[in-house]
């Protein structure tokens, strides 16, 4: 684990998956595949994909990062219509299996960013924690929905995330 | 040639790889490669004989543009035969002097300002062997500069050549390692403005950029809210850090997310300078103006790519009026205001281009007043390094193949000439074949 790039197809479905988040618009979904090389059902050849690190450069890294804040905030890429799509995601579920062992946890911002970056990444990733606490801070400290909806948009943005 | 890129002497660093920014080559272990990118952008200074700021743009006009129309034959009688409702008339065609009974659509007014003052020159009759007719299969040849339309694009092999010295296409297996120790780690290959980037930039090692508008080429969720810009920064720009192992895929993530922002913020910074002339409100002038404004500001990359479409006229083309003028007038105007604000900016004679579509048109007219699906048809080269005029004949109307023209030139001795004289590399190599390379540029 954390060893692979994911394809597009597991970055989309997992995020989907893993976060629970609304799977929206599944034409703007398949734009973003295409834009990210893999336009399903039509590989370049017989072959399929050569996958690796053949998926990411300096402009799928944008289109990776920015599909994730369309599933999690219903933003649409530019290029579309202006009007987001308004389905909430509400990260709160995600948080049920660390409040079940604690319910005091949900409050302590560091415990729910390590709760999130290993449920996110598979590990803590040590040089992401600070900034992230640094950004729950100056917020007020209190973790809403929409904090932590923030949480993973910077999480699902890491470099990181795009191992699997 | 199989050397390791990783050993090499600061001697091959510097000579061998004079035709991409050194930044473009930097193998893995210079973990920051796009910061040294960025701070060699100042120096631009070239050596002599070693063109090392010389920048080739290529405008794909999409669909298959009719030849016939753009550099029309008026003084062939057969012409206005075939053509009889969309013939462009002799006296509305723009003559070319020194050409021999050819004169561009009356609409390429600019184009034709350019040939005058030795800034444009075309090259009749370009295409290859058993041409295809498909849209797509046509455009992956020339894309690919190979007949069976299958490798590489030819300016990847370009980047993969110059750069690391391997690459080859379908059938070629890149050196091991190669890509971590190459550009694909951080270097900035060629530029392309639109959804992605073309298959002609596609190689093993260096990849392109791509981007509609500079708008998507950054991270949306600063616009959730501002909040968020500080951490992601702050994440995104932290390189690879020490304690991973930099030939892992964490580390190659975390240096792309570095030369993603690297990159953003040079191209955001550099299209937002307005610039000096006014360009035509079309989508080509749009992206050759962000292109001219990336080239004001230095940026390091060799290759700008942008395309124009809609000329796939099967019905209502139209003659001197019409919807091919139209397109017609929003390429030679884009072009035109595109040189002028090269000329302003003192880069005119850094900057190539070359234009080409997929195919020509047949020679006759079809029932709905268009034309179908042909072969050969003129490529346009501008700059005031080319040797202007007309190169080569037009194709004969009459001795034709299956009702289509004959090519005289094929397209890869014109990338050869482009690849030779103007960037300096090794055209066998990259064409994977040997082409006469034609004579494109001055003589100095």
């Amino acid at each position: 684990m954390g060893q692979q790039i994911k394809s597009p197809t597991v970055l989309i479905v997992g995020a989907i998956r893993s976060l629970n988040a609304p799977a929206r618009d599944l034409s703007i979904l398949n734009d973003a595949m295409d834009l990210m090389g893999q336009n399903i059902l039509f590989p370049p050849s017989v072959k399929g994909w050569e996958g690796g690190r053949s998926w990411v450069n300096t402009s799928t890294m944008f289109v990776r990062q920015n599909i994730l804040t369309y599933l999690l905030t219903g933003k649409k890429p530019v290029g579309y219509d202006a009007t987001a799509d308004l389905r909430k995601y509400d990260p709160m579920p995600l948080l049920d299996e660390l409040t079940k062992a604690d319910a005091a946890a949900a409050q302590e911002p560091g415990r729910v960013i390590d709760y999130l970056l290993k449920l996110c990444l598979g590990h803590n990733a040590s040089y992401a924690r600070q900034p992230l606490i640094e950004f729950v801070n100056s917020r007020g400290g209190s973790l809403t929905p929409d904090l932590v909806t923030g949480l993973l948009l910077l999480i699902t943005a890491m470099p990181d995330y795009q191992l699997c | 040639m199989n050397r390791e890129p990783a050993a090499f002497t600061r001697r091959e660093f510097v000579s061998g790889l004079t035709l991409a920014s050194a930044a473009l080559c930097a193998p893995a272990f210079l973990q920051r490669s796009a910061l040294a990118m960025h701070e060699s952008m100042h120096g631009l200074s070239s050596a002599p004989g070693i063109p090392e700021d010389r920048i080739l743009v290529v405008v794909q006009l999409s669909g298959g543009n009719d030849g016939l129309n753009t550099v029309v034959p008026y003084g062939s009688a057969q012409y206005y035969k075939v053509r009889q409702n969309i013939a462009v008339q002799q006296r509305e065609a723009l003559a070319l002097s020194g050409s021999d009974g050819v004169g561009l659509h009356p609409q390429m007014t600019g184009i034709r300002e350019m040939y005058d003052s030795g800034m444009a020159s075309v090259i009749q009759g370009v295409g290859y062997p058993n041409p295809n007719r498909s849209h797509f299969k046509s455009m992956d040849i020339w894309h690919t500069a190979d007949t069976t339309a299958t490798g590489d694009g030819w300016l990847g092999r370009y980047f993969d050549s110059e750069c690391c010295g391997q690459g080859k296409g379908e059938s070629g297996k890149p050196e091991q390692n190669a890509a971590q120790n190459a550009g694909q780690d951080g270097g900035m290959g060629a530029i392309a403005i639109g959804r992605s980037a073309p298959l002609a930039l596609q190689g093993r090692m260096v990849k392109p950029i791509s981007f509609e508008n500079e708008q998507l080429f950054r991270w949306s969720g600063k616009e959730i809210h501002n909040a968020l810009s500080d951490p992601y920064e702050k994440i995104n720009r932290a390189g690879a850090a020490e304690a991973v192992d930099a030939e892992s895929n964490a580390a190659f993530l975390m240096r792309t997310a570095l030369d993603a922002q690297l990159s953003s913020d040079m191209i955001r910074k550099a299209v937002a300078v307005r610039p000096s002339v006014t360009y035509p409100g079309n989508d080509l002038g749009r992206q050759l103006m962000m292109v001219a404004a990336m080239i004001k500001a230095g940026l390091k990359t060799r290759v700008y790519y942008v395309t124009q479409g809609g000329f796939d006229t099967h019905a209502g083309q139209g003659g001197a009026q019409g919807r091919h003028g139209q397109l017609l007038n929003q390429f030679s105007s884009a072009v035109k205001a595109f040189y002028d604000d090269l000329k302003g900016q003192g880069n005119d004679g850094r900057v190539l281009t070359m234009s080409f579509s997929e195919f020509g048109r047949r020679v006759g007219q079809n029932a709905s007043q268009g034309t179908d699906h042909g072969t050969a048809g003129p490529m346009f080269l501008f700059g005031p390094m080319l040797k202007p005029g007309v190169h080569g004949d037009h194709p004969s109307l009459t001795d034709l193949d299956d009702g289509d023209l004959k090519f005289r030139i094929d397209f890869r001795e014109v990338y050869a000439g482009i690849l030779e004289q103007w960037l300096k590399a090794d055209s066998k190599k990259i064409l994977e074949g040997s082409y006469r390379a034609l004579d494109v540029l001055k003589k100095a």
